[in-house]
């Protein structure tokens, strides 16, 4: 599975979404699901699968579904 | 820099309780959905916690606790010389709720008692200033009492706080022994005091409306409810806070590994693998207990090791210990523990009826 797909599945899975909403305009504040408690499975989700250490900075701003692969990208995550 | 050092003063014993009244995260399926109680528990690690009866008070279950300690340390109740109760829950508006724990607890009008109002950070700023009263005078012990009934405070259909705050007491008894040196680190940020508060009753809005209006997280509030701006206290959690500990390390000239348990306010687990990570901890040496009895505040710490501990064979343990919250406020201390001291927890149902007024009977 590439890692676009394992990205998708993680978003599907924490948003209870279709992987047809992710795009541009999946993004907190837009989403009703994407509270606190969601941000905090995301951000463990996605670490513990690319086994990566986000950054205080990047986790709090990690705020949108196209931003969140820029982020992984800087963590060394390829798309 | 507020550090500040403790020679010869000891931890003789740390004993805590839990109301009997287990409420689990999925009981809250029929309020919140079923997803959104089981994705609570997966982000937060959250799955149970203990809430206080209705005619229990923070006062009624750090008396259990301490009542529970003496019965298990044979100390003579007239040679302690303080006490030191923290809560953000107190018996009274007034007196402070430690006068009303001396007069129970049956201590010596030469004890001195005090209130300490803080949270999450009441352990380490409680045993501070407990050891601090001791160490400018000679009273042989100190006793640390904290209690916490923040369920009574929780918006029921709030559901970012209601599933996660627990209720509970603790007593920690310090005695006057040994060479060891205790050194803690405390710190306070009052200009992010609105990150975590409850505006309503104090005496700046004591009786406003009682209705509910929508809170910048989408969820409804009463100002008689507990607000907390998740992002501001997750960025200082996982900033301010293993800075900090990283400081006290530098300062006391020590490492993690010299530490046979790092013992953190239990927060939620996210937090606390954050925390792990960023002073490079082995995550085996940090106990969770939140798990089973949620977040109970300042008493999160003496609890964790009372979990951890209470049931141990007796061996010396070196203790690094982190609490943050409501201020904001934090601070850093260790300490070196025998377990043969650290009593398991025990679920009470106690309360003092007598501490109820009656119209027209005072």
């Amino acid at each position: 599975m590439s890692n676009k797909e394992l990205y998708d599945n993680i978003f599907a899975k924490v948003f209870s979404v279709d992987k047809e909403l992710l795009g541009e305009e999946f993004v907190f504040g837009s989403v009703p699901n994407w509270d606190s408690v969601a941000h905090l499975n995301l951000i463990t989700e996605l670490e513990d699968t690319f086994g990566v250490m986000l950054e205080t900075e990047d986790i709090l701003h990690y705020g949108s579904y196209l931003n969140g692969i820029e982020i992984l990208r800087k963590s060394g995550v390829e798309f | 820099m507020a550090y500040f050092t403790n020679k010869g003063l000891s931890i003789a014993g740390i004993s805590c309780v839990v109301p009997k009244n287990k409420v689990t995260v999925k009981s809250f399926n029929s309020v919140f959905g079923e997803e959104a109680a089981d994705k609570f528990t997966e982000g937060t690690g959250i799955a149970q916690m203990y809430k206080a009866l209705p005619q229990q008070t923070a006062g009624d279950l750090a008396y259990s606790a301490a009542e529970k300690l003496l019965a298990e340390i044979s100390i003579e109740r007239s040679e302690i010389g303080a006490l030191v109760f923290v809560t953000q829950s107190p018996d009274y508006r007034r007196p402070a709720t430690a006068c009303v724990l001396q007069k129970r607890l049956g201590l010596a009008i030469d004890c001195a008692v005090m209130d300490v109002g803080l949270g999450c950070s009441g352990f380490v700023y409680g045993l501070q200033t407990a050891m601090s009263l001791m160490t400018s005078s000679d009273m042989k012990y100190a006793l640390l009492l904290l209690g916490e009934t923040a369920s009574k405070l929780v918006n029921p259909l709030d559901k970012s706080i209601v599933m996660m705050y627990g209720d509970a007491g603790a007593a920690v008894l310090l005695e006057r022994s040994g060479e060891e040196m205790v050194t803690t680190l405390l710190k306070s940020d009052g200009n992010r005091f609105s990150s975590i508060v409850l505006p309503a009753g104090g005496f700046r809005d004591m009786n406003p409306t009682h209705e509910t209006f929508l809170c910048s997280d989408g969820i409804e509030r009463s100002l008689y409810d507990i607000f907390m701006d998740g992002t501001s206290v997750f960025s200082f959690s996982i900033t301010d806070v293993p800075q900090t500990i990283k400081e006290y390390l530098a300062y006391t000239g020590s490492s993690v590994d010299d530490f046979d348990t790092l013992v953190f306010h239990q927060a939620n687990q996210f937090i606390l693998k954050q925390i792990t990570r960023k002073i490079k901890a082995q995550k085996e040496k940090v106990p969770i207990s939140l798990d089973r009895f949620g977040n109970t505040g300042g008493i999160s710490i003496p609890l964790t090791l009372c979990d951890t501990f209470g049931t141990q064979e007796s061996k010396k343990i070196k203790a690094l210990m982190c609490g943050f919250g409501i201020g904001l406020s934090w601070g850093v201390t260790s300490a070196v523990l025998d377990t043969e001291n650290i009593f398991p927890i025990a679920e009470t149902e106690d309360y003092f009826a007598e501490g109820k007024f009656q119209p027209g009977k005072y």
